[in-house]
Order: structure tokens, then sequence, then C-alpha cells
């Protein structure tokens, strides 16, 4: 089969996903498989180096990006089930001289990087079949795929074809939870005032379910919705995607 | 003067961002009044941006207009300062603050002045005029009125457009009851306008010198704008000998008709309006046969770190039209308002702005004080990509060595051990079993080291069966 | 070396580019304006019905009315007045086309007190993109006129009414007046929690009337 017919995607499996939600990734690899990929996942992968480029240290940042575009350079496009990620490995470019050699290996992979539901929906076309969820659902736009990558119609895109799942919409979906990295735990109480308003705005919606497309900001939701003891379950739309009613929640597995 | 209740002045810096953050959180009465002020800009922004589908196109304009004024900025400089003198009016130059201020107050006691009257500036806030003019022993009156309610607060602004955005209505009646010496209705707020109105009146045709500072100064006619809904510029300009204005070097516009597209932005971005009620082009002092205006009029180009921002990669932030709108955007500085920040400008553009003028090492903390989420850069009318600038110092601070060794040790572990997959693998594969052993019902509520996190929040527990990685590689497809 | 050479020097050093010519700049500047379109609120199809339509929107903090013919102006202004109970003392601005009216039963004079009721002015033009009418300082203008007051009432010729800011700024070439003001409804405030109030310095109430001295645009022909 040619690559057009079959593309060969490396999958970009994320440290919070890899380390905190495996299943995000395995729901990941179900998607991009039933959208006609084959997927890869390379095992030199660790992080894309984002704490490192948000704290400042760019040497840190440079040594990822050097890593992570050597780990991936067979491939054809890369998928990360994250907008955080695919939008720090779309800034490398910044990372290299401008003209250099490796700014030209940079710039190929910012160009071949995509956010999974911008890739599902935007490069293969692609719509669920037979998918079904009965429930309510909100969804929250994290940042940096709204902002950076344009990622907002598209997971609603996929939702909407998800049978018996009813969207509601959120208000202030677009504005920042509060995670934004690093900065949850270098300005703990500031995070937490801006998270506490998020829950608010999500126990409003009356919604079963709280979706999104970046690990990190769902953690940080998840996280403060227990504690204020909301009944309302998280999980990353991959999940409900791949997996409809089978799909588990946060926290949900780990207790098993 | 009255203190203000729950924030200290004389100690608030930059430095102490964290505690002042902490204060800040800790006053349920701010964040009221942040929500009502802040959350209304935000609302008649949005409403006024919907209404104007030129908006995005008018952006680039704007920018574009900015940045070529930038490049060729010693052009318009020195065009500008040629037609303003041509016009009579007096232009100096001043590389600092200090030299700022000393040549203000030179002007005022040359014109004998004992009070002054002052249309709000944040450039005199940046340099330092309100000190200045105490020092020198000259009465500052702040005729715009929430710079009126701060003064009589003891309390430096809190928001580039509304410097009392920190004061509750409340507050406003015990000042102004205390002041004004007459009593005052915290729920009548136009009686409480109209208070203000009367006791200014005297004050702005009593002084001899009024000071404003500039929105745009227009290289082509020497001419320098200003914008207000109150009419306190016009009566700040008008009545006295003497009109003083100080601006920064990076207020120039080529001519009238490219102020017209940053007016329309300025307006929609700051208050939800077209345009501001009173869009002034002052242009010299009074003229033969003319009934009423300033015998001189000075213009005090103030430099303070523009012409290095300029040179070190900061030039895009000379954008800044000060509308306020990254600030009532920010979620971090809705939940802290502006004194937290310990600086002149609060607030996104105050953080990239601070390092500059209190030096990176004061104020590091600004720049770290923020998720990244882009909202700011998404509402700057003139397209400043704040996040990249806050980065940008991030950077610095790393290489400069300012950052903490607690962060710069745990980024250096980090680091080394994510160079290393298998190092890495096995780092995760130790870790999960220790977190879960926290976990109860799936979630973590308390464990060492996630102190941070689970202070505020739960943290869910690791799934059992080990990483990502380690499935896969044992041959987990699905 | 002085301050303005030290400020010059840094900035060209800072701009590491050696200076363009001046024509260079001259002609950057003038692209910058061309196109314009996209970026600003379309051109209005009729300036003058644009104008009236803008200020008589009540979100709009101002009241307009128009007249036949700048002699009525004595009669609105008394009307004005009968309706806001402000007398017959009228603070009228000294341009030569107001005091050539007739006035008679108005106590007039021509310097805004601190607590003046009411003062009439003529504007230099409306812009109806805003509607913003342009007043301009001069031997027959005084800028205090036009802020003391409780109320002001602002007479602007139809003729003279244009569409958008770039039009004002283009009629306004040359050297420029000390003072030009694009007044855009009374003074206002929101400095108090966000809530807005009329008339916090300048006046509190704004009225334009607007005259029509058009030669084809009397108003039985502009009114349906
Ligand atoms: S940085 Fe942009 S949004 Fe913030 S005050 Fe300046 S112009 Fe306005």
């Amino acid at each position: 089969m040619t690559s057009a017919e079959r593309p060969r995607i490396g999958l970009f499996v994320t440290c919070l996903v890899d380390a905190m939600r495996p299943q995000t990734g395995f729901a990941a690899i179900a998607l991009l498989e039933r959208a006609g990929c084959a997927v890869e996942v390379p095992m030199a992968q660790t992080c894309c180096g984002q704490p490192g480029w948000n704290s400042g240290d760019e040497k840190a940042a440079r040594d990822m990006a050097l890593r992570v575009i050597e780990a991936f350079a067979p491939h054809e496009h890369v998928v990360a089930p994250s907008g955080s990620c695919a939008a720090t490995i779309r800034d490398y470019p910044e990372l290299f001289e401008p003209g250099s050699p490796m700014r030209a290996r940079a710039e190929a992979m910012a160009a071949k990087t995509w956010e999974l539901f911008s890739f599902l929906t935007d490069v293969r076309k692609w719509r669920p079949e037979g998918v079904s969820l009965p429930a309510s659902a909100t969804y929250h736009d994290s940042c940096s795929g709204l902002r950076h990558l344009d990622v907002k119609a598209q997971p609603r895109k996929l939702l909407a074809a998800v049978k018996g799942l009813e969207m509601r919409p959120l208000p202030g979906s677009e504005v920042c939870c509060g995670f934004g990295g690093t900065f949850c735990v270098k300005y703990p109480a500031i995070s937490n005032a801006v998270a506490t308003e998020k829950a608010a705005n999500i126990e409003s919606t009356g919604a079963d379910l709280l979706l999104g497309g970046d690990l990190g900001c769902l953690m940080n939701m998840a996280g403060k919705l227990r504690r204020r003891g909301s009944k309302i379950r998280v999980t990353h739309a991959a999940e409900v995607l791949a997996w409809g009613e089978k799909a588990s929640a946060l926290g949900e597995e780990g207790a098993a | 003067m009255s203190a203000a209740p729950e924030l200290h002045p004389e100690t608030r810096r930059p430095a102490r961002f964290k505690a002042q953050a902490a204060e800040a959180l800790a006053s349920p009465r701010l964040k009221l009044a942040l929500d009502r002020t802040a959350g209304n800009a935000e609302a008649k922004r949005g409403a006024a941006v919907a209404a104007f589908p030129g908006f995005e196109a008018a952006r680039v304009r704007g920018a574009a207009i900015k940045d070529h004024t930038l490049r060729h900025l010693d052009h318009y400089l020195e065009s500008f300062a040629a037609r303003a003198e041509a016009l009579g009016t007096k232009v100096h130059w001043a590389r600092t603050a200090d030299e700022a201020c000393r040549i203000t107050v030179e002007i005022c006691r040359q014109a004998g002045a004992r009070s002054a009257t002052r249309s709000k500036s944040m450039l005199g806030e940046e340099i330092g005029l309100p000190h200045a003019l105490a020092e020198a022993g000259i009465e500052r009156v702040e005729t715009d009125l929430a710079e009126h309610i701060v003064q009589l607060a003891g309390d430096p602004p809190s928001h580039i457009v509304w410097p009392a955005m920190h004061i509750a209505r409340e507050q406003v009646a015990e000042l102004f009851a205390e002041h004004h010496q007459t009593p005052q209705d915290p729920d009548d707020v136009p009686s409480m306008v109209e208070s203000a109105r009367r006791v200014l009146r005297g004050k702005f045709l009593g002084a001899d010198v009024g000071i404003s500072g500039a929105n745009f100064l227009i290289a082509e006619t020497g001419a320098v704008c200003t914008v207000t809904n109150e009419g306190n510029a016009e009566l700040t300009t008008t009545p006295p000998r003497v009109h003083i204005v100080t601006a920064g070097i990076e207020k120039l516009v080529p001519t009238l008709a490219h102020a017209m597209t940053l007016l329309r932005l300025l307006a929609r971005s700051a208050t939800g309006a077209e345009i501001t009620q009173y869009t002034t082009f002052h242009a010299g002092p009074k003229r033969p046969g003319d009934l009423d205006g300033p015998e001189e009029m000075h213009i005090v180009l103030v430099d303070n770190g523009r012409s290095k921002m300029l040179g070190e990669g900061l030039e895009e932030m000379l954008r800044c039209i000060r509308c306020g709108a990254c600030m009532n955007h920010c979620v971090v500085y809705r939940q802290i308002g502006g004194h937290a920040y310990g600086g002149v400008y609060p607030g996104p553009m105050g953080a990239v702005l601070t390092p500059v003028l209190q030096g990176l090492k004061e104020s590091r903390a600004l720049p770290q004080a923020c998720t990244l989420n882009g909202k700011c850069a998404e509402v700057c009318p003139v397209k400043i990509p704040l996040p990249t600038l806050l980065r940008g110092w991030r950077i610095r601070s790393w290489r400069e060595g300012l950052e903490p060794t607690t962060v710069r040790a745990g980024i250096g572990l980090w680091a080394f051990v994510a160079k290393r997959p298998r190092l890495y693998r096995l780092g995760v594969k130790a870790a999960l079993p220790v977190l879960r052993i926290f976990g109860r019902k799936g979630w973590i509520e308390k464990a060492p080291l996630l102190g941070a996190w689970t202070d505020q929040r739960d943290f869910p527990t690791p799934p059992r069966g080990g990483s990502f990685m380690a499935q896969y590689k044992a041959g987990r497809r699905s | 070396m002085s301050a303005r050479a030290d400020i010059l020097s840094a900035v060209r050093r800072a701009l590491k580019a050696p200076p363009a010519a001046p024509d260079l700049i001259v002609a950057e500047a003038a692209a910058l304006l061309e196109d314009l379109d996209p970026a600003r609120p379309p051109a209005p199809a009729d300036p003058v019905e644009a104008f009236f339509a803008k200020i008589d929107d009540p979100a709009f903090a101002a009241s307009i009315e128009r007249i036949d013919g700048i002699r009525a102006l004595p009669a609105a202004l008394r009307s004005y007045m009968a309706r806001h109970r402000l007398g017959f003392r009228l603070c009228l601005q000294p341009q030569e086309e107001l005091r050539a009216l007739s006035w008679a039963g108005f106590d007039l004079h021509h310097e805004a007190a601190p607590d003046e009721a009411v003062a009439l002015a003529a504007g230099r033009r409306g812009i109806s993109e805003t509607g913003s009418v342009v007043l301009e300082s001069g031997p027959d203008s005084r800028i205090l006129n036009l802020f003391l007051p409780f109320h002001l009432v602002l007479a602007v010729r139809a003729s003279t009414i244009l569409g958008r800011l770039e039009d004002h700024a283009e009629a306004s070439a040359g050297l420029p007046p000390r003072n030009a003001i694009l007044m855009t409804g009374a003074s206002g405030t929101s400095d108090i929690e966000g809530s807005y109030v009329r008339g916090a310095h300048g006046p509190r109430f704004l009225h334009v009337i607007l005259i029509e001295d058009r030669p084809q645009g009397r108003l039985e022909e502009v009114r349906p």
C-alpha cells in the first residue's frame, strides 16, 4: 500500500499519558488505525521538552527537541493526544538558529506534527462510526490546542458522531483552567483560585461528563471537582471516541 | 491619608509577588470589585468586537502602523519635535525617569506653581511624578475620577484604564465623606460622581500647571492626542498658564490618519466604545487671539528603557497602546488584581514591562506567574505576542541564574532523566507503584512531594499495569 | 551629550539598520493607509442620515434634532431650554454665525461660569462613523465653554458631515488648530465599579442640532 493510503504515523504518547493514563494512548492508536493509519510508537521518546521550555531552560528544551526529532525521523506524521505537547513541537524551530540545518529539520518536524483530533478531522477527514454513549457531556478547550493549533471545532465534530451523547455548552470553555504545566506547582494558590472558578462553571452545566483533549488540564479539573465533592466524571475525549460507554474516567481504573 | 485596608503600598514590590498575591486572594471584596469592573469591560469589548467585522484587519493594520513608526523612530521623533517646536511647544528630552521628573518639576518651579492638576497618565506613574511633585512641595490634584479616588486612598493605580478597580463603592463613599466633607451614600454612585465634580471644579480653575500624558504623538503636525471619557484632560490643560505633557517615545504615529486606526482599536479594546467621548489634539500653546488655553506648552519625551527595548527583542511591546484588554482577560489578574504585581504596570503587559523598568532580578516572578494560555495575545489590539515575550524573560532569567536552586535542580533532574529513555522508563516504573500506595478509591488526597497539588485538589492514582510504554512493549495494542 | 542626542543615537543603535531615505518612509507610511476598507466600518450610504441615526440611538449619550436652516436655531434653543427648565441665560460661543442670529428674549454671555447651566457652540464638522462633532479652538471659540456647562448644545451643518474618521483627517490637513476635539456624547465615567454615570467633569447633557443647509436637502424632502 502506498503511504497516501495508509500513512505511517508516529504516536507521540506524551509523558503524562505514559505515566498517568495509558488508556488515552491506546485509544489514540485505536482511533488512528480506524482512520486508516499505520501507527508506530518509537521507544526513544520521553517528553516533548515543555517543562524546560516553559521554565526558560532553552538548552534542556533544545536537547529534548533534538531527541524527539531524531526519534520521529522516519514518520510521515507525528500525532499527539495533546494540544499542549503538539504545540511545543510546533515551537521547536524557535530553538535553533535561523538558516541552520537543525532549524530546517525542526521546521519539518513542526510541519508534520498534529494534535490528535485535528489530525483525524482536518487531515484524515474521518468520523467515528458505531460508537455510543448515552450521557451528557461538556467540553473544555485547552489553551495551547485552541490558540496555537486552532483546535475547537474538531473534537466537537467527532463527538457529534457518538450516538446518545448530548453535548452541553460550558460557560467560559475557552478560559484557562489554571493548570499551566509547572505554573500549578509554582503558584498553587493562584492556580487553585482559577481552577475553582472553572469547576463551578463545569458543575453549572449539570453534565455527567467533562471531556477535553489534554491530560494535564483534565487532571487539574478532575482533581478540583473531586475535592469539591462533585460527581462529574472526567476523561480524555479520545477514550470516549474509541470506546463509547466502555470508556472509564480519571480515578476509576486506578481504583481497581 | 488613610491607608488601603488590605495591602500595604509602601512594601509592595515585584519581588514580593507571591506574598502579595496571597493577600489579594484572601480578599473577597477585591475579587468582587475585579469581577464587576473587569467582567464588565470584558463583556463590552466582546460586544464591540462582534459589532465591527473589520476588527481583525484593523489589528493587523494597527500593528503594522506601530511597527513602521518604531522602525523609523529616530526620523519620527525628529520630525515630531520640529513640528511641535514650530507650533511654539517647548520639547524636552529625558533619558531616565529621574531626568523626566527633574525637568517637569523645574518647569513647575519656573512657573511659580503651587498646585498642578494631572490628567491620568501611566507614564507619570512610571517615572514617579507624584512623588517628585510632593517632594518639590507642589500640590498634586488628580482629576480623573479613579485617580482622584486612589489619591485619596493613598494607593497607586491597580489597573491602567480603571486605576481604582480594586476599590468598592462603599470604600469610595467613606473616602469622599472624609475628604469632601459631605455625607455620601454608597448606593448612589451618581451623587458620588457629582461630589467629585464639585470638589475638583475649583481645583481645575485654580491650578497653575496642568500635566497630562499622551495617547498618541502625531509626527506630521506636532500635535499631542489625549483621550478621556470624563473631559478632565481638557479641563486640566486649558485653564492653567502652563501645560506639560509627559510622553514615552513610543507614542508616535506618522499622521492623524494613522492615529484613526489605532483610536478605533483603543476604545473598543478598553471600554467597548467606538471612540472615547473626548479625543483631543493639543497643538501648541495659546495663539494670538485665542480666547483661552495655556501660555506655555511643554512636552517631555521620555526614553526610560524604551530605546533598549527596541534593540533587545522587546520592540513588539512598544506597540502597546495601553488599552488594558490583556489584564481584563488574564486569569491571573482576574484573581489577584493589579497591586499584587508590585510594579506600575500590572497584568500581562506589566509582567513584560516591569523587568525593563525595575530589573529582572527584582521582578523575575512576574513572567513566571502566567499559564502561557495565550488569551492576552488573542485580545491585544496590536497583536503583541505577550506569552512569547514572557517566555523570553524566563529564558533570560534562567541564563542569568536568577531562578531559585530548587527549580534549577528540579528541571536539571528532569532533563537528565528525560534525555535517557531507558533510565526514564526505569524511573517511571519505580515511581508509579510508590504513588499508588497513597491512593484511596482511585485518588490521592495527600502524598509527600505532591503537596503543591494535593493541598488544593486530588490527584488521580496511576493505573495498575504500569505505564503506557511498559504495556505497549509487553504487546498491548488497544 | 544632550539628552536629545543621546536618545536619538540610542534609538539608531537599537534599530541596527541604516536610516531610510525620508521619501521611502513617507511612501511606506502612505501604503499603510491604502486599501483601508476591510479594516474600518463601511462608508455610510448617506453620512447625514447615518450621523443622525447614530446620535439618535438611545444607547448614545446625547440627543439630536434637526432644523431647517440656521435661522431656526434660537427657536430650537428656546424650546430645549424650556424643556429642561434652564431659564433664558445662555452662554453663546462668540462665533460669528451664531452671534448674527436673532437672540431676542435670551440673556446672552460668552464666557462660561464654573456652574454654567447651558452653552451653545457651532461644530466645525460631524463624523457619522462615531457620531462625533469636531470642535476647534480659536479667536471665536473658548474651550472652557464646551466643558463647564451642565448642558452643551452643539450646532452642526449637514453639509459638513463626513463619513469616517479618516475623512476628518483628510479635511483637516494643514496647520492644526491649537485644540481640535472630537466630542462624542456627553461626559461620562465608569470609574466606580464600572457602573456608567453621565456627567463626570464635562457636560452631563449633550444635545446636537443638525442644521439642514444643503441646497436640495430641505427637511420636507428628507423626512419620509
Ligand atoms: S499589551 Fe496589548 S492588550 Fe495589553 S494594554 Fe497593551 S495594547 Fe492593550
